[in-house]
């Protein structure tokens, strides 16, 4: 009888921190990984998504790399990144996606186009003063690359609130210029329409 | 009075009063005094009372206060719904304060939450329920001026296109509102000004007229009109109230028992139109090439590109939103009463001309449009109501929260008044003259402002906020600290 009772005891406890730990659990945060181009509830109106950076980025990489200007080179051209230029009523960064294609071009272009990094301009020059001075040691040239080409883009967009509903139709271009002569030798674009509404809670 | 022994002896009387009655009430007295004390707020509650409501009421409050308040209350999981909201009141406070780079900070992570945050468990619960329990974007008007804010920060520093698209994104809040008010979806004409001085700076003139052109479209309810017109009644009234107990204050100050050496009278009613061109301590000469005394002048995209001064004058504190109705099922906004209704610009002592008022926060609020929300909103008041007196179940219905979303940003202005000029480089001293809605001179909202700086190259912009006695704060706290 004793026996039953402690038994009885154990699963009435047992029970009760499962449904303790059930509880608990249900109140807990969560956190997952999600792949890159899943969307996810938290991308939401008419905005860019994870989704477009990518779909873009990757286009446009893969376009660019065709240009025979490229693929006939007989010395990889050297390409600097200028600023991407925002004239969409959203707020974003748009050099994040010049510098997404450099990563896709880098990784998989097998060489034929190489990257100029001018963010350093300053301290490669200083880097090179101290060489020529001989205060550091030196294997090769010490002046800096030019660049071939400039790669720049352009964002636009048109919207359209009126009330609960919007529309944002988006044109991303991207354009590759001759730092020399100033010709475009090449240009492509992507487009994106959407529509969105908000909740009838927030209105 | 008679004591009334607690024992008789022989037959037992009954107790009225005694022991036990004071120990009954003592007890009572001490249980409602601990729970009173309980229910008492706390200093974090008090902190950030203050730094929500009261900033724009006091000359002279305690901004890295009400800063760091918001911001521990703003970062912290158990509100996080009302993030935006915290947010919101720190750009108020940290605008205020002079702190613009934080203030850009705190509006750019605000406006990301505001256009990415969703949860749809969140917002079914609040369209069935208590709307409090969403996620706070603020009405459209809040959302609004919170572009407007962040849109400023980025043109002070010079991003003019980030500036461009706050001032955008501000344009597209107020186009939110519902049908009800679809007329009002492009009348926020602080926004419009903004966008058109940012395209000024991006050399897309074409763009900037039109922005300019759309300033010029104000469009009043036929109801505030008719406010307006009491307001103005009501006003005369109590500034004759107010000359009354000036004088007073001044024959009290000047005759009294300790009379103040140099007291000023401000008993004299003085009209706007009578102000003086020139202050007694005025410079030389004036420093202004340029001002605008009509709207449209101050709208000419030339004289906008000319003009190298601009200041923002916040007028006042923006209005008060409040639930009402069956289970405060009703959300509303009031007018909150303010004095100071405009302002006129003094450069190194010479006139020069007035503010323009671009923003009413009052006729933003009142706009914002509340169809949709008003069927949801009275639909569920009447089935509560309805369900609450079915026999059985009514019980369990009565317990069904259906209050409306009280939350809102208390610290906003109650009017955005705006003014350019073109001035001679270099350091000058600023006056700002306030009045009434009769055009009655209010001085003690006067602001000074001394060796403000405008560069050769670019533009200096300012922010300034009226409050009564900001500058004569001073004066009244020292018998405080005597005391």
């Amino acid at each position: 009888m004793q026996r039953k009772d402690r038994l009885s005891h154990g699963i009435l406890a047992l029970a009760t921190t499962a449904l303790a730990c059930i509880l608990v659990g249900g109140c807990a945060g969560e956190t997952k990984r999600l792949d890159p181009d899943a969307l996810s509830e938290q991308e939401v109106g008419t905005g860019l998504t994870s989704q477009d950076f990518r779909s873009v980025c990757e286009r446009m990489a893969r376009s660019l790399v065709q240009v025979p200007q490229i693929q006939q080179a007989s010395t990889p051209p050297r390409v600097t990144i200028q600023s991407v230029e925002n004239r969409t009523n959203e707020y974003i960064d748009t050099d994040e996606f010049a510098h997404r294609m450099r990563t896709l071009l880098v990784k998989h272009a097998e060489g034929r186009v190489v990257f100029l990094d001018r963010s350093f301009a300053a301290e490669i020059d200083q880097e090179n003063r101290d060489k020529e001075r001989g205060r550091l040691s030196t294997s090769g040239r010490q002046e800096q690359s030019g660049a071939d080409y400039f790669l720049t883009g352009q964002f636009g967009s048109i919207d359209k609130v009126a009330g609960r509903g919007m529309t944002t139709y988006w044109r991303l271009s991207f354009r590759l210029t001759d730092a020399a002569t100033s010709v475009i030798i090449w240009e492509d674009d992507y487009e994106i329409k959407k529509s969105s509404t908000i909740s009838t809670v927030y209105q | 009075m008679p004591s009334v022994p607690l024992f008789a002896c022989g037959r037992r009387r009954p107790v009225r009063g005694g022991l036990p009655a004071i120990a009954a009430a003592s007890a009572v007295a001490i249980a409602v005094s601990l729970g009173l004390a309980g229910c008492g707020p706390s200093e974090e509650e008090i902190r950030l009372h203050r730094a929500m409501y009261e900033v724009r009421s006091t000359p002279n409050p305690d901004m890295r206060e009400a800063i760091g308040t918001l911001a521990v209350r703003r970062e912290s999981d158990k509100h996080k719904s009302e993030f935006v909201q915290y947010s919101m009141c720190e750009i108020t406070a940290a605008t205020m304060a002079g702190y613009y780079e934080h203030a850009d900070r705190v509006g750019k992570h605000a406006y990301l939450a505001v256009q990415r945050y969703q949860d749809a468990d969140e917002e079914t619960r609040a369209a069935w329920g208590n709307e409090a329990v969403k996620f706070f974007k603020g009405e459209p008007h809040e959302r609004a001026m919170l572009c407007f804010y962040t849109g400023l920060m980025c043109y002070r520093d010079g991003d003019y296109n980030n500036a461009r698209v706050f001032f955008a994104q501000s344009l597209r809040a107020t186009a939110s509102r519902d049908e009800d008010m679809k007329d009002h979806r492009d009348d926020f004409r602080l926004g419009h000004l903004w966008l058109g001085r940012a395209f000024l700076k991006l050399g897309q003139r074409d763009n900037a007229c039109i922005a300019f052109r759309k300033v010029m479209d104000e469009r009043p309810l036929p109801s505030e009109v008719r406010d307006f017109s009491a307001m103005k009644r009501t006003r005369t009234q109590e500034y004759k109230t107010q000359l009354t107990l000036e004088k007073k204050c001044y024959e009290q100050g000047a005759k009294g028992k300790n009379p103040v050496h140099g007291i000023v009278n401000l008993a004299d009613p003085v009209q706007r139109a009578d102000m003086p061109a020139r202050l007694p301590h005025a410079a030389d000469g004036a420093p202004t090439h340029l001002f605008a005394a009509e709207l449209s002048r101050f709208l000419d995209p030339d004289f906008q590109s000319a003009a190298n001064l601009l200041l923002v004058v916040e007028l006042g504190a923006g209005p008060t939103k409040y639930l009402h109705g069956a289970s405060d099922a009703l959300d509303d906004y009031r007018r909150t009463n303010n004095v100071a209704r405009g302002v006129d610009v003094y450069l190194d002592g010479f006139r020069a001309g007035p503010a323009f008022c671009l923003a009413d926060m009052y006729h933003q609020a009142i706009t914002r449009g509340v169809k949709t929300r008003r069927g949801r909103q009275v639909g569920k008041a009447v089935t509560k109501e309805i369900l609450r007196r079915t026999p059985w179940i009514g019980g369990v219905f009565s317990y069904w929260d259906i209050a409306a979303d009280g939350r809102y940003w208390p610290s906003l202005p109650d009017q955005v008044a705006v003014y350019a000029a073109c001035v001679e480089p270099g350091f000058h001293d600023i006056s700002l003259k306030f009045y009434d809605i009769n055009g009655a001179y209010l001085p003690r909202f006067d602001i000074n402002r001394h060796y403000i700086y405008v560069p050769e190259q670019g533009e200096q912009v300012i922010l300034l906020h009226s409050a009564e006695n900001q500058e004569n704060a001073h004066i009244l706290a020292q018998p405080l600290a005597k005391k």
